[in-house]
Formats: C-alpha cells, sequence, structure tokens
C-alpha cells in the first residue's frame, strides 16, 4: 500500500503532510506527560517490534506458496492504545521509506495518513464499539476481525482517493478502488486473524500487558480528533487555493503539455499575449519533445524531433558513460596515493 | 542480521559521504519535485535525470547491483498500477526516435513514463540513504525542525530492529528444527500467532529495561551529541551544483 511520488501531484502531497504532520504532533503533544514519563523507550522499540513481527509469514490456507504477514496498526493500538499506536506506526512508515524504499520522500506524508494515522485510530474506535467491555473470545474475534477489515479496507480506499484528486488517475475511479478493496480484504481478514490470536494469547501470558488503564487514559475525545482533522482540512484547502490562483492549473503538466499539443484545451482561459509567447518560445527551445500528435505524421519536423530525441538519449547514455570511465581511469591512481 | 544490512555503504569516505545531512535531504526532496512535476508523455528526456544520481552512485563507489535490487524490491506496488494503465484504450499518437516511428499509445507512454519517474526519485533516494548514516540523517532532520520526539523514536527504533530481528530468527529457527511439516492453518496460526505476542511481551520488557536505564543515567528528552554540524563549503558547492543541474535541465528540456 506505500504510494510512490509518482501518483501524487504537489498539493496533494503537500496536504498530506499537513493533514499527518499536525495529527502527528497533537498526538506528540497530548501523550507528552506520559511519553517523557516513562513510555520513550517503549515507542521506538514497538516499532522495532512491528519490523520484527512482520518476518514471521502466515502460510495462506487457499493460496499455496503464497504468505502473509502482520501490519500490527490494529495490534499496538489495542495494547498500547491509538495515540501512542499511531506514533510507533507512523515512525516504522518513516523508517520503510528512509531505509528500505518503501514509498517516495513526497509520498511520506499520505502514507502516514493512510498506513498509520486512520488504522490505528478507526481500527481501535471499532474494535472498542464492538468489544464493549466484555473479554469473552468470540467477541474479542468478532470484534479485532471487524476492526481490521473495515481500518484496512478504510487505508485502501484512501490510496485511490489521493490519487485521483491529484489527477494522475487515468484508469476509471471505480475500477481501482474496488480492485484495492477486493485485494486487501483477503489481508485484512488475516490481519483481524492474527491480531486476535496474538491478544488472546497476550491475555492468556500477561493479562495486564493489555493494559486498561492505558487505553483508558488515552480514550481520547473522538470530537477533538474530528475538530483536528476538519481544521486541517480547512488549512490545506486555503493553502490549495492559494497555489490555485497563483498558477492558474496548479497541476503542473496541464500547462506543461500545452506547447507541443495544438490541439491542447488549456484549464484556464488565460488568453494574455505574454502567456502565447511564453508558450511559442517553450516550444520553441523544446529539445527534445519525444512524441508528436498523429496530424503532424509525415512532416518533416516530427521525424527532425525523432532524430533529437535520439540524439539526447544517446547523448546522456555517452555522458554517463564519460563519467564512469573518468571515474575508473580516476580510481587506481586515488588507490596508489593511499598509504 | 548483521546491522550491514540496511545501510551497508552508508560509512565510507567519499566526497559524497562527507556532505552535510541537511543538504542530502533538501536536495533528495527537490529532486522529486522537479521530477514529479515533469509533463506525463515525456520519455526521452527524462533519461538526463538520471545523470545526477548516476554521478552520486559513481563518487560514492555504490555498486549498481546494490541500488538496483534497493529499486526492485519497492516497485511491484507501482509496477502493478503502471500495467493497469497501459491496458485501457487511448488515442496512439506518433513516436519519433531515431529512425524508427511508432503508433503508441498514450496510455502506454504514461505508464512508461512512470515507471521512469520511479525509478529516477528511488535512485535519488538511495542515492540519500546509501551514503548517509542514519544517525546523521537523523541529525539532519532534527536541525531541518522535525520534532525531536520523533527523532529520538526513530532512533531507538533503528537501535532495536536488529535486536528484535535476531530474536525473532532464533525463533523461527528452533521452530524449523522441530517442526516437520505444515500443520495445518489452525495450528500453524497459533503457533506463530504465539510467537508474535511473546516478542510483544519481551519487547515490552526491554523497553522497561531501557526506560531504567535511561531514567538512572540522567536522561532528559535531550541527546548531548559532541559535533557540532555546520554547514561548510563543499556542502554550498554540492547544493549549487545540485541546484544548477536541475535548473538548466529544466530550461532546456522544457
Amino acid at each position: 500500500m506505500h504510494m510512490q511520488n509518482e501518483l501524487l501531484s504537489m498539493p496533494i502531497a503537500i496536504g498530506g503532510f499537513v493533514i499527518s504532520g499536525s495529527w502527528l504532533s497533537y498526538i506528540c503533544h497530548k501523550s507528552k506527560k506520559a511519553i517523557y514519563g516513562d513510555k520513550l523507550p517503549l515507542m521506538g522499540i514497538l516499532g522495532a517490534f512491528v519490523f520484527a513481527a512482520q518476518m514471521i509469514n502466515f502460510p495462506l490456507p487457499l493460496f499455496p506458496g503464497t504468505s502473509s504477514h502482520l501490519i500490527g496498526a490494529l495490534l499496538l493500538s489495542i495494547v498500547v492504545g491509538p495515540n501512542l499506536g499511531a506514533i510507533a506506526i507512523s515512525s516504522v512508515v518513516i523508517v520503510q521509506c528512509l531505509v528500505f524504499q518503501d514509498g517516495g520522500l513526497l509520498a511520506l506524508g499520505c502514507n502516514i495518513l493512510n498506513m498509520a494515522l486512520v488504522p490505528s485510530y478507526l481500527g481501535y474506535w471499532i474494535y472498542n464499539l464492538i468489544l464493549h467491555n466484555s473479554m469473552s473470545p468470540k467477541r474479542l474475534y468478532a470484534s479485532t476481525i471487524v476492526a481490521s477489515i473495515v481500518a484496512i479496507e478504510a487505508a485502501a480506499a484512501l490510496v485511490p482517493i489521493e490519487v485521483s484528486l491529484s489527477g494522475v488517475l487515468k484508469v476509471p475511479f471505480t475500477s481501482f478502488l474496488l480492485t484495492m478493496e477486493t485485494l486487501h480484504l483477503i489481508t485484512s481478514v488475516i490481519e483481524g486473524l492474527i491480531t486476535a490470536a496474538v491478544v488472546t494469547y497476550i491475555l492468556k501470558v500477561r493479562p495486564q500487558v493489555i493494559n486498561t488503564q492505558c487505553s483508558r487514559e488515552s480514550s481520547y475525545s473522538l470530537r477533538k480528533v474530528f475538530a483536528t482533522f476538519a481544521i486541517a482540512t480547512l488549512i490545506m484547502a486555503t493553502v490549495l487555493s492559494i497555489l490555485a490562483s497563483e498558477k492558474p492549473d496548479a497541476l503542473e503538466w496541464s500547462y506543461k503539455e500545452r506547447p507541443d499539443q495544438t490541439n491542447f484545451e488549456p484549464i484556464v482561459n488565460n488568453d494574455s499575449e505574454k502567456i502565447r509567447a511564453v508558450d511559442n518560445f517553450e516550444s520553441k527551445i523544446a529539445i527534445m519533445p519525444d512524441y508528436s500528435s498523429p496530424k503532424a505524421k509525415q512532416s518533416e519536423a516530427a521525424i527532425s524531433n525523432g532524430w533529437t530525441s535520439l540524439a539526447g538519449v544517446l547523448g546522456a547514455l555517452i555522458t554517463m558513460g564519460l563519467i564512469w570511465i573518468v571515474t575508473t581511469i580516476l580510481k587506481p591512481n586515488s588507490i596508489r596515493n593511499k598509504p | 542480521m548483521h546491522h550491514n544490512y540496511i545501510d551497508r555503504y552508508s560509512d565510507g569516505n567519499t566526497i559524497i559521504h562527507s556532505i552535510d545531512a541537511r543538504v542530502k535531504i533538501l536536495s533528495a526532496i527537490l529532486f522529486s519535485i522537479v521530477v514529479v512535476g515533469l509533463p506525463r508523455y515525456s520519455i526521452a528526456p527524462l533519461i538526463w535525470f538520471m545523470i545526477g544520481p548516476f554521478t552520486i552512485f559513481i563518487l560514492a563507489k555504490i555498486p549498481f547491483k546494490f541500488v538496483i535490487s534497493r529499486i526492485v524490491i519497492a516497485a511491484p506496488f507501482i509496477v502493478a498500477l503502471a500495467v493497469c494503465y497501459s491496458f485501457i484504450d487511448s488515442e496512439s499518437r506518433q513516436v519519433n526516435f531515431g529512425p524508427w516511428q511508432m503508433q503508441i499509445r498514450e496510455s502506454l507512454l504514461i505508464c512508461a513514463n512512470i515507471i521512469i519517474k520511479f525509478t529516477l526519485t528511488m535512485s535519488a533516494l538511495t542515492a540519500l540513504t546509501a551514503t548517509t548514516p542514519f544517525s546523521s540523517l537523523l541529525c539532519g532532520l532534527e536541525k531541518l525542525y522535525v520534532p525531536r520526539l520523533l527523532i529520538l523514536q526513530l532512533a531507538i527504533l533503528y537501535r532495536y530492529i536488529f535486536l528484535l530481528i535476531d530474536i525473532v530468527g532464533r525463533y523461527l529457527r528452533s521452530y524449523s528444527a522441530r517442526s516437520l511439516r505444515y500443520l495445518g492453518f489452525k495450528r500453524e496460526m497459533t503457533i506463530r500467532s504465539a510467537m508474535i505476542g511473546s516478542i510483544l511481551i519481551s519487547s515490552l520488557d526491554i523497553s522497561e529495561r531501557v526506560n531504567l536505564a535511561m531514567m538512572a543515567r540522567g536522561f532528559d528528552g535531550k541527546i548531548h551529541a559532541l559535533s557540532q554540524e555546520k554547514i561548510r563549503g563543499r556542502d554550498f558547492l554540492f547544493a549549487a551544483i545540485v541546484c544548477m543541474y536541475l535548473v538548466v535541465l529544466k530550461v532546456i528540456l522544457w
């Protein structure tokens, strides 16, 4: 579910950063006392635990040869409460991005939102809603599985929403959404089963770990969370509108496509002469347009464009080759210079 | 699991390694922003953007095998999506590439464009993380005003990943030494869940011990480091080169 940079436009990526950043800092601020009291190493180690737990594969019964693993957001929010759980999972997502290169740097905000914040809170809320303070095994299993289905499906639904808001989506939105949901349905059921089994085990072995006190203490008012969310959305909307008014079409490509595409309909009608001139200038200095409209099939311009783009690619390859050669020539010297 | 596995090449002593982490982080972000903002149908010009990360890999002596494996590991989701794109019907475009002329569907062009952009930004990220030790990456992030609480979390997380993964390795080894066959879904799941549960309990124990140890040593929420990272001339030079490179490419190609 890790999104890459290419799936998002800048405003959405920034919006993701704003929302998840403000949400995270709100939680950090709220649970500062508990964290600096005695929970500081706890969350880091829980993050490390998620990595370790993901090494244990669960073979899937219906699909021989495939296996699934724990995701962990729901488990952590059940064990230590959603606030601390969300912080731990967020740090996991950040490390996955920086160290393991899962998900892009620009998409990090949206990824934290999708995979850490929304599942932790939503899952915990539904888990508590169904469990309702009774700890009978059946109820535990039912609540965990439902919670994990809702949480993971919600997270999976956020991906197509963000992508389509970015304007990158060319697939019909509904079909993308359906694909994501069906793919994640299996994962979410398995995740619920694993989480329930782990929670049952912990209840059997060391029941005091599932800290009712901890979860009571962090029984945040849902209203406040929604309020923060709403404010963040408002801020994002303002930022978006500013961006939109500064650049007629904040999605850069819709502007950039114009010079090479004669029949391109501008999204915003801006008929000033200056812009036209800039467009023309850009289309003139665009050295390597590697496509042209079908109408210009046999025109010489199209063919020469083809040659320039070939030359461009070759040039880039040659440059890289030269860099390599130069460094390999320099290498023995640098070794020789060493004592 | 050996510590080396994750940042194997990050403690080298080339010129790229010695550049300040802040400058590298900001350069990687800038590079990603520029690449993501490029037009969606162009393919050939994108290869010019590969020169930057390529040069860094060469200068930092990072083997390409390592880089490629990193990119391939991260690829499945984006490749699946891009392939989904390529099945959509859309008007075809005339593509001229040297002596060859092809009619290629627009969706295929977008598909290729997405994959190339992905490779570019991933190699920038790899160039950042493979040449910067995680601790200085965190130091740089802290200097860039990322909340200290989060930085502490990440530092502790990174410290204990290896420890816990070792524990899991032991569990898995002893499990595979004792189990001879597949025991059925339910039984397997109970066993594995019990493993996860006991790892969770032991990590809670570890965290309690660590907390006591930190308190005993007078930890006050701040890491006092000896090195005062300062931005030097070569950092400015690197930042200037990156900016120049991106601006020049952006202006010349589009």
